[in-house]
């Protein structure tokens, strides 16, 4: 490439470009989608940007959101293309583990895709205080512009019934539905792991019992358990707080699928050769468990929580919709669903713009769930992979 | 085989036990209690010391369990706190409706289900296996409620309120029905009758749209299923065999490969019920189908302890109760397999 000191500008210099020219497309739609998200608000939004700085970032929410999008303005397009630098290729021996599962990942389509638009979303998360429009709850004029449809009186996708923006509150709803179902499976997966390992290491009674108790909590169906845990403390929790109660009462009712996997995959791992050989050695039980068998089991984890993020928000979407979820005014996906359910003949686009848009977020999680689950999972052949003529490539390693 | 079933049966009261000790313990940890209901501030402390002990509030905990548990082992789930009915007669009218419904979604789920997976699993990597991927996905990815919702905008604008869509029962026939309740309770003979054709039009009708955003959005686990065993099993001898004898495709496909590829998917059954309760409750309440999910909703809301205690265990009888036939339908399906 390029001699020592002196850098060749062409396109392939520019992270992103050289993707879209080269491959993997989607990989490099996703830095441009991101940068022209970032470059958006830089131009249009400039007047925000230098109101953030007579901001607090801790007095109000306003504040927080308002920082936290100038952070991922200033932050994400240089880490961006960090990230989508062009390397050398590796050798074609010697690479490791997790660059052969970023080499599978690369010929899976369905998985970019469903990255691309997930790291988009997020962006749209942290960007929120600049993207939207207008506020969440402005209210420019409740009796002459309620109920617009889209693309008319200035509005993108149409107002709601107190004439607020419906595309500035599906940009704040995001922000409740995106952190709920990361947040809810996080805890759930580090629950199920835990509860797994345990499970599966200690064996016998230990076994028996927790096990016992994850076939008790799926005996029980998991929306209702759900809402009757809600109902039953929601009204004496701070509505500030009621965040926080739904999702642990998410992660407490969604950890089980999780146990269930690591504890088989520690059942086998258990009696493995390099386990023996670490307890032969005198290795404690502590790091036996976390830094010989865990490790192992991390690829059907990974795979069982990016399905779960997926349904958590699916979850979170009923919830909302039953009137359980995050208090009004502040928008969720699910709630939006509900207030536009009366108006479903006269305004068709407050109901069907935000489940779309719920349908959408879980398709991508799905998505790239189900690609990285080819990816993590080197005894699979993928279809692509096959049609490059790699097969041999792929049984070899 | 019986031995089996008892012992699993066994295993099933057990459980439910637990999860009555589960709702219980949860109704405790709670601070609201029944009594909350009927109590305002302003009344004087020996009115609120009387609705207590009516309700029997005044006992410690462990007691209240051990008489609400030995009346729910005799069916008595005592009284509805809100409209005073016994609550197991709420229950029995309730249970059929929800069993219909998901019955019908169920067979909708397998049915579409393994159709798909078939035909993917036959034109593997084909342009038609990869768009119905997606399609089911997309499906797979459907918040059930708002399916339902867009059923009903569709619906709505299609028949132009032609299509019933509310309720179990269509106006003439519930009025029917309900002079013939009448009569009855009082001993007198039926003024008019219902036709069964009549009276299973009307309820099919209604039905249609829940069971449909109840038994759509799952199809796509049961069809990856039903694809990746269908993609096992065709390579097998005894398929190959079959196409030897000269056999048609057709009846290599549904008579021969089917019938083992079906036996992962029949463990998806037990495993899909939880899901369709957790389902029914949305649907049913937003269709107004007199169910289970319905009561619930509706109890939880009003915090009708009693209620909610009993629709909540008999779900989780009905979720342990299918996977039990999940168990058995799968050594049937399957000889090769014995239970001890």
């Amino acid at each position: 490439m390029a001699e020592s000191g002196k850098i060749k500008l062409t396109w392939n210099t520019f992270p992103g470009i050289w993707q879209l020219r080269e491959g993997p497309r989607l990989l490099g739609l996703m830095i441009v989608l991101a940068w022209m998200q970032c470059l958006y608000c830089l131009v249009f939004r400039f007047d925000r940007i230098i109101a953030t700085f007579g901001m607090s970032p801790f007095a109000n929410r306003e504040g927080f959101q308002h920082w936290q999008a100038l952070l991922t303005v200033v932050f994400v397009p240089p880490l961006l293309a960090f990230l989508g630098r062009k390397t050398p290729p590796l050798p074609r021996y010697g690479k490791s583990n997790w660059a052969l599962v970023r080499e599978r990942f690369n010929y899976s389509g369905t998985a970019q895709f469903g990255l691309c638009f997930i790291v988009q979303l997020y962006l749209v998360f942290f960007l929120a205080a600049y993207l939207a429009p207008m506020g969440f709850d402005t209210q420019p004029d409740a009796v002459m512009l309620r109920l617009k449809p889209p693309l008319e009186a200035g509005y993108l996708l149409g107002s709601d019934r107190y004439s607020r923006d419906v595309l500035s509150r599906l940009i704040y709803g995001s922000r409740i539905s995106l952190s709920i179902g990361i947040l809810a499976v996080s805890l759930s997966a580090t629950i199920g792991t835990l509860v797994g390992l345990i499970a599966g290491y200690y064996g016998s009674w230990i076994d028996t019992l927790l096990m016992r108790l994850v076939d008790l909590l799926l005996s029980v169906p998991r929306l209702v358990l759900l809402l009757v845990m809600l109902a039953l403390f929601k009204a004496h929790v701070d509505p500030e707080w009621l965040i926080y109660l739904i999702i642990s009462v998410l992660a407490v009712t969604g950890w089980m699928g999780t146990a269930r996997i690591v504890r088989g995959e520690v059942l086998s791992l258990r009696e493995r050769d390099f386990v023996q050989a670490g307890r032969a050695l005198g290795f404690g039980q502590i790091r036996l468990i976390f830094r010989h068998i865990a490790p192992n089991c991390l690829a059907p984890v990974i795979v069982s929580a990016t399905l779960g993020v997926g349904g958590t928000i699916l979850v979170e979407a009923a919830l909302s919709f039953l009137g359980l979820g995050v208090a009004p005014p502040v928008p969720t996906w699910g709630g939006m669903v509900t207030d536009g359910k009366e108006y479903l003949t006269k305004a068709w686009w407050l109901t069907t713009i935000p489940g779309l848009l719920i349908v959408f977020t879980v398709t991508c999680f799905n998505l790239l769930g189900d690609g990285l689950r080819d990816a993590l999972d080197p005894k699979v052949v993928l279809h692509k992979q096959v049609e490059h003529g790699l097969e041999e490539e792929a049984e070899a390693e | 085989m019986t031995t089996f079933i008892v012992r699993r049966l066994l295993i099933g009261v057990i459980l439910l036990g637990c999860v009555a000790v589960l709702l219980f313990v949860l109704q405790e940890l709670s601070p609201y209690t029944a009594a909350d209901l009927y109590i305002r501030p302003d009344f004087p402390p020996v009115a609120i010391d009387q609705i207590t002990k009516q309700l029997g509030l005044d006992r410690p905990p462990i007691e209240r369990f051990g008489k609400w548990l030995w009346a729910a082992c005799q069916f008595n789930f005592g009284r509805s706190l809100h409209s005073g009915e016994p609550v197991s007669e709420m229950v029995l009218t309730a249970l059929p409706n929800t069993l219909l419904l998901s019955v019908v979604a169920l067979v909708m789920i397998f049915v579409f289900g393994v159709l798909v997976g078939v035909f993917q699993a036959v034109k593997q990597y084909s342009t038609s296996d990869v768009g119905l991927t997606f399609v089911t996905l997309f499906f797979y990815s459907m918040p059930s409620f708002w399916l339902a919702l867009m059923l009903v905008m569709i619906v709505s604008w299609l028949a132009g309120g032609q299509w019933p869509i509310f309720g179990m029962h269509g106006d003439e026939i519930q009025i029917k029905l309900s002079a013939i309740q009448e009569a009855l309770s009082h001993g007198r003979a039926p003024p008019t009758s219902i036709g069964f054709f009549e009276y299973w039009t009307d309820v099919g009708q209604h039905l249609l749209l829940p069971a449909i955003s109840l038994g759509i959005p799952p199809i796509a686990g049961v069809a990856r299923y039903a694809r990746s065993s269908m993609l096992e099993v065709v390579t097998q001898d005894y398929v190959r065999t079959a196409r030897a004898k000269g056999l048609s495709n057709r009846v290599v496909i549904f008579r021969h490969a089917l019938r083992n590829a079906l036996i992962p998917v029949i463990t998806l059954l037990g495993l899909y019920l939880p899901f369709l309760m957790s389902g029914a409750v949305l649907v049913e309440s937003i269709f107004g189908w007199p169910g289970m999910g319905r009561l619930i909703v509706d109890a939880i809301f009003t915090m009708d302890f009693p209620v909610v205690m009993a629709t909540s265990l008999l779900l989780a009888v009905l979720v342990i109760l299918g996977n039990l036939v999940a168990d058995i339908l799968y050594t049937t399906v399957d000889p090769r397999i014995r239970y001890g």
